[in-house]
């Protein structure tokens, strides 16, 4: 009958180091509320300091709200799924991540159509130019906090494809900011929403992605150091 | 399958154990494990020594992410899904030193053998079949068919359907059997 195997001596050193009882972590819906708790307070941030958009009163409650509620759910099930992501064993299918990003990506573009056949917004004498930087800049401060909380539950976790998780968490945190801002944006014209709300969006997206890699990257290195240190006390 | 739920609910308990600080959970825990883990780690690695190696490493990484357990859920998978992301980083760490494509096949570690297969030849020729085939085909099949793992927990490790790991370990099995029956005749 074979010996069952002990942990090498290097191994239980380090787990007697540290034997503190942890608490499981809640399922990833669970956490994904803790980011659904920036949205109330981000809308209150922008109606109060910037004011609700002028063409309210012409789009109507479902047009003003409506896409408000469509982004931010489609945006935590983004999060949902990058913090399952980090979890070991529950990755989602990679097809159902890319599948999920590929309808936030048709989510943004309808929403932003059927704004413009509802109101002709405010008009810009130059909209690819005019309040672009200022819509861009003010959308991507909205995202950072969700971006932050969601890299916070991310790396509390176990990333085992951090990059997955924070193009995830990006989107989604993008996506947010994206449904929050429009509250207060009047400009329909898809000369300015598609490339500058588009591009706040993708920037937090690239930020989760960067985060991602970069801290891939960090946990390998720190691997490599181990196994090399360990492979040279080897005789 | 009473034995599997059985042989299941004893690791969680002792997984549950370890996350309250009991270290010779810990050790038990490693006693039941770290064999097949470490077959799993050879069957990617195909290199004995450096899968001892990332055992090591991977029971580091169980450790420093313990809390991720989710209580109720299986253990296994879970912890397959660990050993499968140190092999990863490993590789990708150590790049292109790291191809094993040109191993010589009496560098071939001890690979666990499917059952499913065994009948058809001796072990040292499954192996050097197992060898032969994609990776990710080997990979699903020694999952399931020596592992252990259901079809969603193969999923779940390497982040499919249940759809697609069965799939793979099929394409794995019938392709392993087109090799072996092609040296036998």
């Amino acid at each position: 009958m074979p010996a069952t195997p002990r942990p090498p001596d290097e191994l239980r050193r380090a787990v007697a180091a540290d034997l503190r009882p942890v608490r499981s972590l809640v399922s990833p819906a669970r956490r994904m509320l803790v980011t659904a708790a920036w949205v109330p307070l981000a809308i209150v941030l922008v109606l109060a300091f910037l004011g609700l958009r002028s063409d309210a009163q012409q789009l109507g409650w479902p047009m003003t709200w409506g896409p408000l509620i469509v982004e931010a759910a489609l945006s935590l099930v983004l999060v949902a799924l990058a913090l399952a992501e980090a979890v070991p064993a529950r990755s989602p299918a990679r097809g159902r991540l890319a599948g999920t990003l590929g309808v936030a990506v048709l989510v943004f573009v309808a929403q932003a159509l059927l704004t413009r056949s509802a109101s002709a917004g405010v008009a810009v004498e130059n909209p690819f130019v005019t309040h672009g930087f200022q819509c861009f800049a003010l959308q991507v401060l909205l995202g950072v906090p969700a971006l932050l909380l969601v890299a916070l539950l991310v790396v509390r976790a176990a990333p085992l494809r951090a990059a997955w998780a924070g193009v995830l968490g990006g989107a989604g945190a993008g996506l947010l900011a994206d449904g929050i801002y429009r509250l207060h944006c009047p400009i329909t014209d898809l000369r300015h929403v598609l490339p500058w709300h588009g591009a706040a969006v993708l920037i937090l997206s690239l930020v989760g992605l960067t985060g991602g890699a970069a801290w891939e990257r960090h946990q390998r290195r720190r691997m490599a150091e181990r196994l090399a240190l360990r492979s040279r006390a080897t005789p | 399958m009473d034995d599997d739920r059985e042989r299941e609910a004893a690791l969680a308990a002792l997984m549950v154990a370890y996350q309250d600080g009991n270290v010779m959970a810990f050790e038990k825990l490693y006693g039941e494990v770290a064999g097949p883990i470490l077959g799993y780690l050879r069957s990617l690695t195909r290199d004995a020594a450096r899968a001892e190696d990332l055992l090591q490493e991977t029971f580091l990484q169980v450790h420093r992410v313990r809390h991720t357990y989710e209580r109720g859920r299986p253990v296994k998978p879970w912890l397959y899904a660990i050993a499968r992301n140190v092999f990863l980083m490993y590789r990708r760490a150590a790049g292109r030193l790291l191809r094993h494509e040109g191993l010589a096949d009496e560098d071939l570690p001890d690979v666990p053998v499917p059952p499913e297969v065994e009948s058809l030849a001796d072990r040292d020729h499954i192996q050097k079949a197992l060898a032969q085939l994609p990776p990710d085909r080997r990979e699903a099949l020694l999952l399931h068919h020596v592992m252990g793992l259901s079809f969603q927990e193969v999923g779940a490790v390497l982040g499919l359907t249940a759809g697609a790991a069965k799939l793979r370990a099929h394409r794995g099995v019938v392709e392993l059997r087109g090799i072996l029956r092609g040296k036998a005749t």
